[in-house]
């Protein structure tokens, strides 16, 4: 049975955002627009600084999602389409990571949208992400001091 | 005895066993894994026809005070190594060769890799030329698992 994602880069990471929790696509990203967080209500809080790593965008995209408590604006680098791909194959217990959980695994038999044509089109295998375990994330991040917000 | 592959890797030159080797792949795009350990460059398909994917690792991440191992080296050796939890890639900086034979050797373990280096040998006839007559240090999977706490 078929999922449905958005792939989406944030700093070095190629994801997939499950399509259900992604309440709306508030800006497509990229152009030449500047970016006014004051515009949106809510600070919107960077994926890529999320994850622990730097964004690569100036001018990111924008997503609304659901969170837990209440709706969390994240930006990403770059969106890359919608991916309709089977279940995630789950990563080894080999794979070193603090937060395993937020992966639900990669990737495979993808159909080609937005650019996507397979595994390799992103430049390296797509890891699902669990919505659930990302909206978490944001609530511990919400606890620390703020960050650059794109 | 079971011979020995050979290959440098974050400076020294390491072994393991030929029959603890399942294959050799060439690295392929390496995609990052977010909170992954510091040595975790990355998870690329694990080169067989299943579809699994494997983690890729560099030993200069294990390396105090060393900058950070680059995520994607195109074209590197990637060793799949089996553990008791799964497999891992190991990332070779050059492939030296092999050795059939070899005897223990009792050089200074070096210490940037202590963690995972279990004994040394040393290759003699038979082996390829860029192992013969060289001391090469065990690497220890079980160790190696430790040491990126996944044991």
């Amino acid at each position: 049975m078929h999922e449905r994602y958005l792939g989406a880069d944030a700093g070095p990471f190629r994801l997939a955002l499950p399509l259900s929790s992604v309440r709306q696509i508030l800006d497509v990203g990229a152009g030449d627009a500047s970016l006014d967080p004051r515009a949106l209500g809510v600070e919107p809080i960077s994926l890529a600084t999320l994850l622990g790593a730097e964004p690569t965008s100036t001018r990111p995209a924008i997503l609304l999602f659901d969170g837990t408590a209440e709706p969390v604006v994240l930006t990403c680098c770059r969106l890359r389409g919608v991916i309709d791909a089977p279940a995630p194959r789950p990563l080894p217990r080999t794979v070193a990571c603090r937060w395993p959980g937020l992966l639900r695994g990669t990737l495979d038999g993808i159909d080609g949208v937005g650019g996507l044509s397979g595994p390799g089109a992103l430049g390296g295998l797509i890891l699902a992400i669990d919505a659930r375990v990302l909206m978490g994330l944001v609530e511990g991040a919400a606890d620390r001091p703020k960050r650059a917000v794109v | 005895m079971q011979g020995v592959l050979v290959f440098m890797a974050a400076g020294c030159r390491l072994a393991v066993s030929v029959g603890d080797v399942l294959r050799l792949i060439v690295e392929t795009p390496v995609s990052p894994v977010p909170f992954g350990h510091r040595a975790l460059a990355g998870v690329m398909p694990a080169g067989d026809d299943s579809g699994d994917v494997v983690p890729v690792f560099d030993l200069r991440g294990l390396v105090a005070d060393a900058p950070p191992p680059p995520r994607h080296v195109p074209g590197a050796t990637v060793a799949v190594i089996p553990t008791a939890i799964g497999p891992i890639g190991l990332r070779l900086d050059r492939l030296l060769g092999t050795a059939a034979r070899y005897d223990a050797a009792f050089d200074d373990i070096p210490l940037h890799l202590a963690t995972v280096i279990d004994g040394a040998g040393r290759a003699g006839g038979g082996a390829s030329v860029d192992v013969a007559d060289h001391t090469f240090f065990f690497f220890s999977t079980d160790a190696f698992v430790a040491a990126v706490g996944l044991a």
